[in-house]
């Protein structure tokens, strides 16, 4: 290609991006008119506007996300297991270094975070892990549903709710306390409930955070000006990052505390006062 | 009951029922039979790792022993070599003294013989001088004149 085409195909590209600018602006409404930015948030965060029907039951388009990503998952997952892993080699391939990179890095979590007990540990770590990546990056297919008033809308990403955040973090504490149970027995569940803002922690830090992104995504989203290249990359970057920061989060803080509470206490030997008085008589 | 936040306890047991259904299904389809795999070949690692130590540790040993072995056939060897040096040194110090008396015996008896010759030598000349003394006188006494010559000169010249 000589420079005069390149030349010319960039004037036309760009004659055609500023007539197209122009009609956005001329002929389209400014993204606020219908709905108020306080609505729009409002509804990100505690979605009680647009809700969708499962099975007869009004729910919140997360749980939507959730029951799909864990669809798509079990899918990929009964795929691999049958096509890929009866086909592992000694010396692996770029997908069976994929999938053992991924277990092996959670196990080791587990592992190094609970080096006395850590069998269900890695498992859990390892789902909910994957759930929150995968769950958070799938708000970037923008799915679209129908809510119950008819509106289409894309679906937010699985954990971008309360009630998936609640639901986390609540599963997490029990998965801890089961470990306290198995490590120490009643002791374990004291060890545990010493702990008790652990719950409310983990959810709101993990609702918290992905609401952030959120929130500026909307923001961004909402104002025309702010509509051209900005949101793919302030999308992708939110998303991805909490994708990250969060599944090593909440995986991180609980192999920790499950590793605190199953980690055996020895029993402290009673010394009888007797005894001691009596042993240097009977020497 | 109105919560805030509207959190709902029907959407958080789904969310729970979601969630054990993942945790299961990964499990059964995923984690397990892929740390399964991990461990198996990590087990035939360690075991490849402890065959090998094993075949070195046999290696050394029988290396060891082909040491002693080797240091032992030499040392007899070096015994052996000794002896017989000694056996050879023994040997040729008789062989040599064999030879020198069958040498000293042989001019010994060289001498003798040669003695024996010139003794010989010596009676026949003798013999020879005597029977040609014999044979002088007697050719002389055969012939007179030639002797009363022989007297006549003598007289003459006295």
């Amino acid at each position: 290609m000589d420079k005069k085409t390149r030349n010319k195909i960039i004037a036309v590209t760009v004659i055609v991006l500023a007539v197209l600018l122009v009609g956005i602006v001329l002929t389209g409404s400014s993204g606020g008119e219908e709905e108020e930015l306080s609505v729009v948030m409002r509804d990100g965060v505690l979605h009680e506007v647009n809700r969708v029907s499962l099975f007869g039951m009004d729910v919140n388009p997360s749980v939507i996300s959730g029951f799909l990503v864990t669809l798509v998952l079990l899918v990929i997952s009964a795929l691999l297991r049958i096509f890929v892993i009866p086909k592992f080699k000694l010396v692996p391939g770029r997908l069976q270094m994929l999938l053992e990179m991924a277990v092996n890095l959670f196990n080791g979590l587990a592992k190094t975070n609970s080096p006395h007990r850590n069998g269900f540990l890695g498992v859990y770590v390892f789902a909910a892990g994957t759930y929150i990546f995968c769950g958070t990056i799938f708000e970037l297919l923008g799915v679209q549903v129908f809510t119950t008033d008819g509106n289409a809308i894309s679906l937010p990403a699985a954990s971008a709710d309360i009630n998936a955040a609640i639901a986390l973090g609540v599963l997490s504490y029990l998965v801890i306390l089961s470990g306290g149970i198995a490590g120490n027995g009643v002791k374990g569940i004291g060890l545990t409930l010493k702990e008790f803002s652990l719950p409310i922690s983990m959810t709101f830090r993990l609702f918290g955070a992905l609401l952030s992104g959120l929130l500026v995504t909307e923001l961004v989203y909402y104002s025309i000006t702010l509509s051209f290249v900005l949101p793919v990359i302030v999308a992708i970057m939110f998303t991805l990052l909490h994708a990250l920061i969060q599944a090593y989060v909440l995986t991180m803080l609980t192999a920790t505390y499950y590793g605190e509470v199953s980690e055996p206490h020895p029993k402290k030997q009673k010394v009888r006062k007797g005894a001691q008085t009596a042993s240097p008589e009977n020497a | 009951m109105n919560i805030p936040l509207n959190i709902d306890w029907q959407q958080i047991l789904l969310h729970l029922f979601n969630l054990i259904i993942l945790i299961v299904g990964l499990y059964l389809l995923l984690y397990k039979p892929v740390r399964d795999f991990m461990e198996k070949r990590a087990a035939e690692y360690a075991k490849m790792d402890t065959e090998t130590r094993g075949k070195l540790a046999e290696a050394e040993t029988l290396e060891a022993e082909r040491r002693e072995q080797i240091s032992s056939l030499q040392k007899e060897l070096d015994e052996r070599r000794q002896s017989e040096m000694k056996r050879i040194s023994a040997e040729a110090a008789a062989k040599s003294k064999e030879a020198e008396d069958t040498a000293s015996r042989i001019i010994s008896e060289a001498q003798e013989t040669a003695e024996r010759e010139r003794q010989r030598i010596l009676d026949g000349a003798q013999d020879e001088i005597a029977q040609l003394v014999v044979d002088a006188t007697d050719r002389m006494l055969s012939t007179s004149d030639a002797f009363d010559e022989f007297l006549d000169a003598a007289e003459r010249s006295a």
